[in-house]
């Protein structure tokens, strides 16, 4: 999840969760945790012609938990993550999605390396940070997190962490639309 | 052009709605490893097809299991022919051709070698 920045199109917050929640809509998901692997594996292949999953070992991937290369058409994961997002696990399962969000806005643009003499990378240009707010936005639809009483209850319904959840949650009451929940 | 191993095993999981991880715990094998199958960037034994056409319930019997065998047989060899396009008996001719290849003695290989020569030769 973590690495070099890309320097991107710039997308506001809103923007971003605007995707997310259109591939909820899209996909009329009606219920709170995302099946992410599920959409991985069965719909994304169907809705990009010849995209494909793949799972990578450690000695492939090392210190990278995914990647999205858009010349090969691939998400891959490392093994371990794509063992854990099946079985549900928080962290995991926002890895894959931070990937997911690279390949539906990052896909098809060209690459810039951003040099650090020009200071630093605004977030709304910064790849990274588009992709972790496509995670949280589609793993914790604002419709639903906003009926939420705390955090556990985020956790809970949504299978994300605890971190990932109060970073939402600040998100959303920045926004003013739900109380910081504890 | 033979599909390779990998590709159709993916499409036979997908098909069946099956995920690499629980596939691969079927198996016996690691998710990582199913995936590099698919992928064609690991070649599979005989015996793990086999597993393999058999956890996805497929006929020993059926032209899927033929294909599926024939598909492994290629992705090993890297030996394509181009059938797509051409008559049955071709087609015939080429899967038989791939089948007994491995079995052919030298004295059989001259032979076809020679009858492959003459028909060259005609063409001229």
């Amino acid at each position: 999840m973590s690495g070099p920045s890309c320097e991107v199109p710039p997308r506001s917050q809103d923007n971003v969760f605007g995707v997310a929640m259109g591939v909820r809509q899209q996909l009329n998901i009606q219920y709170d945790a995302f099946p992410i692997a599920q959409v991985l594996e069965f719909v994304m292949p169907l809705a990009f012609l010849g995209f494909g999953l793949e799972v990578g070992d450690f000695h492939q991937m090392g210190n990278n938990h995914g990647l999205t290369i858009p010349a090969e058409n691939i998400i891959r994961l490392r093994e371990d993550v794509y063992d854990g997002m099946v079985d549900g696990k928080g962290r995991d399962r926002f890895t894959a999605a931070h990937e997911l969000g690279h390949y539906l806005m990052h896909r098809d643009i060209p690459i810039q390396f951003h040099r650090a003499e020009n200071g630093q990378l605004k977030p709304f240009r910064d790849s990274e940070w588009q992709a972790n707010r496509f995670a949280g936005g589609l793993l914790m639809p604002t419709d639903r997190m906003v009926q939420c009483k705390s955090l556990a209850e985020v956790v809970e319904r949504f299978q994300v962490t605890r971190d990932a959840a109060s970073v939402h949650n600040s998100i959303l009451a920045k926004k003013g639309l739900m109380r910081i929940l504890s | 052009m033979f599909t390779e191993f990998g590709k159709l095993l993916r499409k036979a999981r997908i098909d069946r709605g099956l995920l690499l991880k629980e596939m691969a715990e079927g198996l016996g094998v690691s998710s990582a490893y199913l995936s590099a199958v698919e992928t064609g960037k690991k070649s599979v034994s005989d015996e793990l097809a086999r597993k393999a056409a058999s956890y996805l319930g497929i006929d020993p019997n059926s032209s899927d299991f033929a294909e599926l065998e024939d598909a492994v047989q290629v992705s090993r060899g890297q030996v394509a022919i181009e059938v797509k396009g051409l008559s049955q008996r071709h087609q015939e001719t080429a899967l038989a051709f791939a089948r007994q290849f491995g079995e052919m003695q030298p004295p059989e290989l001259d032979k076809l070698l020679a009858l492959l020569q003459k028909i060259k030769k005609q063409e001229k």
